[in-house]
């Protein structure tokens, strides 16, 4: 028996820490609970819907729906609804003035994309180089020809007389053409490679073309008259000009003779 | 000992708990539904945030754009271009300008060595010392103005101001060059007959040559 006593109490022990683990499946139905999920899903409006409205005597519809909302969830019935998804609710004002915004931006976008294309054609006009489409099409050829003019004629001049193109490329006048068609060749070029706007560009091609028409003009007669002059016969082969037979003893003497040559004239 | 037992069991029934699971019916269908609206929602919402973005960026990339071709304006309107700087014009103003202040000097020497063109060199050497100045200084200020906000320049302007500027630059040298020519070939003679003038009477000799010679047309 003393035996049996420890026994029983330690089998008490063990069934004392032993939990019962059955599992039971209890499909349940809660009806406000399955109303107010299909409430949260904006267009399904006819499930279950305890209503806590009265009728013209002021008896409710259904009791249990006035109970239910009047009297246990009254503070949720008369307060704010707050739905973020419900129709105009905080979400679709969201959306409504996201929506707002992406016209705007759109605006924006179109906005700054026609200025961007303006600018970059602002740019484009004003950029030199290959873009500079009034060179290529008139001003190079104009330029390259009065330019070509001169060479041949400083060709010329060199080639077929280079004792006479030393000498006009040493005189004053030859050097200031020379440095005159090397500013002004520069110009060309420094205006060719600006960054400015199309008609300014045009208007400085202008002035100088103005300039350097008539100044190419100058230095082709300059040269050729230094051609003119190479061809003339070297001092030795002019015969000494003959003394003009007019008397030199007396004044009266030159007098009488200019007064005969000019009756005879 | 059955008082032990049964007081065993009794405990054992306390603690015997039965595990439950308790689903709703139509939970899963509701969560799904208000999961597929909700997502559309926020898909509509995300495709609309997604454009806004897009249009942003595409906004950025613009202004980029019109801010990158302002700022060159901009930098060109008060910088002066590289080409202009290295210009030939600019070149030879650089080679001009000692040319000249030497040609002044050594018209100064000149004068010493002759009083009397001292007040002629009084007269325009200091005349064309002060321009060229003014003219340097126009030039390194004015035309040649680097990162000056307050001097917007158009570089065709530039040009125009510095091809005028190189002209008169030209001037003065030739200016400097004659007067060191002039003050070489002038002797006391010709100050003299400047200041006494005998031209008078050589215009009168002129004059009754000419009478002479109308007279005698009649003769």
């Amino acid at each position: 028996m003393t035996k049996m006593k420890p026994f029983l109490i330690g089998i008490n022990f063990l069934l004392f820490t032993y939990f019962l683990k059955a599992q039971t499946v209890t499909p349940v139905q809660d009806k406000a609970n399955n109303g107010q999920l299909k409430r949260m899903v904006f267009n399904q409006w006819n499930d279950w819907q305890p209503t806590p409205n009265t009728n013209w005597l002021g008896i409710p519809k259904d009791p249990i729906g006035w109970a239910y909302w009047r009297v246990l969830h009254h503070d949720y019935w008369k307060g704010e609804d707050k739905r973020p998804w419900k129709t105009g609710g905080q979400f679709q004002q969201n959306y409504v003035s996201l929506l707002a915004q992406k016209d705007l931006d759109k605006k924006m976008l179109d906005t700054t994309h026609a200025m961007m294309e303006t600018n970059l054609a602002t740019a484009l006009s004003m950029s030199g180089g290959v873009a500079d489409l009034p060179y290529q099409l008139y001003f190079e050829n104009k330029f390259a020809d009065l330019y070509q003019g001169v060479t041949n004629y400083y060709e010329a001049l060199q080639t077929k007389y280079p004792a006479s193109f030393n000498l006009m490329m040493n005189s004053a006048n030859g050097k200031r053409y020379i440095e005159f068609l090397d500013v002004e060749k520069n110009r060309i070029e420094t205006i060719h490679g600006l960054f400015v706007d199309r008609g300014a560009r045009m208007v400085s091609y202008f002035k100088i073309l103005n300039e350097l028409q008539p100044a190419c003009e100058e230095i082709k007669n300059y040269l050729h008259s230094y051609m003119l002059l190479a061809q003339l016969p070297t001092p030795q082969k002019i015969n000494e000009p003959k003394r003009p037979n007019i008397s030199d003893s007396t004044d009266s003497q030159i007098v009488r003779e200019l007064l005969k040559n000019w009756k005879s004239n | 000992m059955k008082a032990f037992l049964i007081i065993g069991f009794i405990i054992f029934s306390l603690n015997g708990r039965s595990q439950s699971i308790v689903y709703h019916q139509d939970l899963m269908q509701r969560v799904a539904e208000n999961t597929a609206d909700k997502q559309s929602w926020l898909l509509l919402y995300k495709n609309s945030l997604d454009s806004i973005q897009s249009h942003r960026k595409k906004v950025l990339a613009n202004w980029s754009v019109i801010e990158a071709v302002q700022q060159k304006i901009y930098k060109n309107l008060t910088n002066v271009d590289d080409g202009i700087k290295q210009s030939r014009q600019l070149y030879y103003i650089a080679q001009k300008v000692p040319k000249i202040f030497d040609n002044i000097l050594q018209a100064s020497q000149i004068a010493i060595g002759k009083p009397y063109l001292v007040i002629y060199w009084n007269g325009t050497g200091q005349l064309l010392i002060d321009k060229i100045l003014s003219l340097k200084n126009f030039v390194s200020t004015f035309i040649m103005s680097h990162d000056n906000d307050s001097l917007l320049i158009d570089q065709t302007t530039r040009d125009q101001l510095l091809w005028a500027t190189y002209n008169q630059v030209n001037t003065i040298y030739n200016i400097s060059n004659n007067i060191v020519y002039q003050f070489r070939q002038y002797t006391l003679q010709m100050a003299i007959n400047k200041v006494v003038p005998y031209d008078w009477y050589i215009n009168l000799d002129k004059g009754i040559t000419q009478q002479i010679l109308n007279n005698a047309k009649f003769w």
